[in-house]
């Protein structure tokens, strides 16, 4: 996919913007709190239907406007048009279309523009608890099988019911026998969640491997591992599982919720032999965050059809100068990519074909080469 | 909308009350309506009335019946010995299109979701043990929805006779997973019921 273009009204502190991108590099500079991250919000906003900063649309509304509007233009890789369109009024419902075809719901929109952003917050996946790599790991894993959401939605519904039932009879038993048809399905959907991550890490792990090798060469190895909360690595994990919910059995009934399953689960990042959650240095586990988005970025292109665009929001404060021009000639013919900076000297003038644009106030303009 | 008609905007309400039907389907129906003859529209209301007093549910096994038990419970011809156990009578009447199955069923009414408060006790699980029983029941073929909540409902009724020579099965899944019968073709269905599975 490529954008060629973006218009937006009334979104965030952009009052009206018209800007058109290079399908290479795309570098968007200004100083703090001018729109950067609004406008990259703006453009990533056609990947999912919303925001990744926030679910309430009323947010993304102008102060002091009644309403948003979005359009992107672009071509998929096969060479087709595309025109997608989302507006939202406050108190209405989230409208959008694809080529002038009104949407019965802004979800069908996902898909069409497959993106992998990089915001402030993933330093998290290097650095954060547990969740913040879960959540990586199982956007990899849908975007490489879309049984895998499914699975993942219905394992989410099995803890819910679970937890609403361990409630209901704190510290009572299970008067009506419920409870074991429900470790059963736990056990079911959450083997096949496990699976389904240890199939994906398999999958990105060596091509993670490779591409932190070529960004940082001669550097410790990047090794990720599945860290299963319940099961040791070989173990069977059905058996595993049901164990485990017989040994927390008593526990669970006292707090009310389930205690074991994959939602506890974490992967393992190291650097040669040194955990890098707890050893790696502050630029090592930003440029291992953005390793392993790029990595998802390399995933998809090799599973889907259609070529993920890239947005880095300011990734290179604290990455040295050697990183930073890896990073860039790997980004280069293989994406279309938008990268923001406070400072505008991060962007040298290339040898590829790029679009700068200066954000001011929520003014954006494209400005010419420097 | 407003035709300063307020009894037609009731009929359109009550119509908006239907599966499927919106405000446009349900204005048009309104229209269609008042374009019927008296004596049209007379039979309507009294075949909608009628309905409700005269069909109940059959006492053995849930389906909807006019008078104690229905027509699928009382005809001699169908198979002994299995059951056939579905959500709802919806649910029943989609199994008996697709002809495959010639044993009687017993409709749950439900399946069990705590997160709705639906447990065993909501569900027509008492009048199943004793229907075992009593009719001798050598299989149950469990047609739940394939969801998180009709998968667990199959496990707790597999549980349930798990000390008993009973066969429990489960439709292959041929089903698209997460969709409900009553979005089934009748060949997947007629596929499902012949390859069934032990639980
Ligand atoms: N709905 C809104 N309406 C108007 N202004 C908004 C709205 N939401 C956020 N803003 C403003 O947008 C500005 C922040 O923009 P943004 O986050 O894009 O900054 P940035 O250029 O990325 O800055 P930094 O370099 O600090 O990350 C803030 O001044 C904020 O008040
Ligand atoms: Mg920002
Ligand atoms: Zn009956």
């Amino acid at each position: 996919m490529v954008i060629d273009r973006i218009d937006t009204v009334c979104f965030r502190n952009i009052k009206k913007a018209s800007l058109e991108f290079s399908e290479s590099f795309n570098f968007i500079s200004g100083s703090n709190a001018q729109g950067k991250t609004n406008l990259l919000e703006a453009i990533h906003f056609f990947s999912l239907g919303r925001s990744f900063r926030t679910r309430r649309y009323e947010e993304l509304v102008q102060f002091g406007e009644e309403y948003f509007f979005l359009r992107l233009r672009g071509r998929s890789d096969t060479g087709i048009d595309i025109r997608l369109e989302a507006g939202y009024e406050k108190g209405g419902r989230i409208r959008g279309s694809v080529n002038g075809k009104r949407l019965s719901g802004i979800a069908e929109i996902i898909g069409i523009v497959p993106s992998v952003i990089f915001t402030a917050q993933d330093i998290e996946i290097a650095s954060g608890p547990p969740g913040y790599r879960r959540t990586f790991l199982d956007y990899t894993a849908a975007q490489i099988s879309p049984l895998f959401l499914s699975d993942l939605k219905e394992y989410r519904r099995v803890i819910r019911h679970r937890n609403s039932l361990l409630r209901r009879y704190a510290g009572n038993g299970d008067p009506r026998g419920e409870l074991p048809a429900w470790d059963e399905m736990l056990v079911e959907k959450g083997a096949a969640i496990v699976k389904g991550r240890e199939e994906t890490l398999r999958e990105i792990s060596s091509r993670a491997a490779r591409l932190y090798g070529q960004i940082s060469p001669g550097a410790e190895e990047l090794r990720l591992a599945y860290s299963c909360s319940f099961n040791a690595p070989g173990g069977d994990t059905r058996e595993a599982l049901r164990e485990a919910l017989e040994n927390s059995r008593e526990n669970e009934r006292r707090r009310g919720y389930t205690l074991c399953g994959p939602q506890y689960d974490d992967i393992l990042l190291t650097l040669g032999e040194a955990e890098l959650r707890k050893y790696g240095s502050q630029g090592r586990r930003r440029l291992v965050a953005v390793i392993l988005k790029l990595t998802q970025a390399l995933t998809i292109m090799e599973r889907r059809a259609e070529r993920p665009v890239v947005l880095l929001d300011d990734i290179f404060s604290e990455l040295d100068e050697e990183t930073t021009v890896r990073v860039r000639k790997h980004l280069t013919d293989r994406y279309q990519s938008f990268i923001t900076s406070p400072r505008e000297d991060d962007f040298p003038e290339g040898k590829e074909k790029s679009a700068r644009f200066r954000v001011l106030g929520g003014a954006c303009e494209r400005v010419a080469p420097i | 909308m407003n035709y300063g008609l307020p009894p037609l905007q009731d009929l359109i309400e009550y119509f908006k009350k239907l599966p499927g039907v919106g405000e446009k389907t349900a204005r048009r129906l309104g229209f269609a309506i008042l374009d019927m003859d008296d004596r049209e529209v007379k039979g309507f209301a009294e075949t909608l009335l009628q309905i409700k007093e005269k069909i109940g549910f059959c006492n053995r096994c849930g389906n909807f019946a006019e008078g104690e038990i229905c027509g699928i419970c009382s005809d001699k011809s169908r198979l002994e010995g299995i059951l056939c156990i579905v959500e709802r009578p919806a649910d029943l009447y989609i199994l008996e299109a697709s002809g495959q199955y010639r044993g009687r069923y017993h409709v749950l009414h439900g399946v069990l979701s705590p997160l709705d408060g639906v447990g065993p006790d909501d569900l027509n699980l008492e009048k199943l043990k004793s229907r075992v029983d009593e009719e001798g029941i050598k299989e149950l073929l469990i047609a739940t929805n394939p969801s998180v909540e009709g998968d667990t409902t199959s496990l707790y009724i597999a549980r349930m006779f798990k000390d008993r020579s009973i066969r429990v099965t489960r439709p292959a899944r041929g089903i698209p997973l997460g969709s409900s019968l009553e979005f089934v073709d009748k060949s997947t269905i007629s596929k499902a019921l012949e390859k069934r599975e032990p639980i």
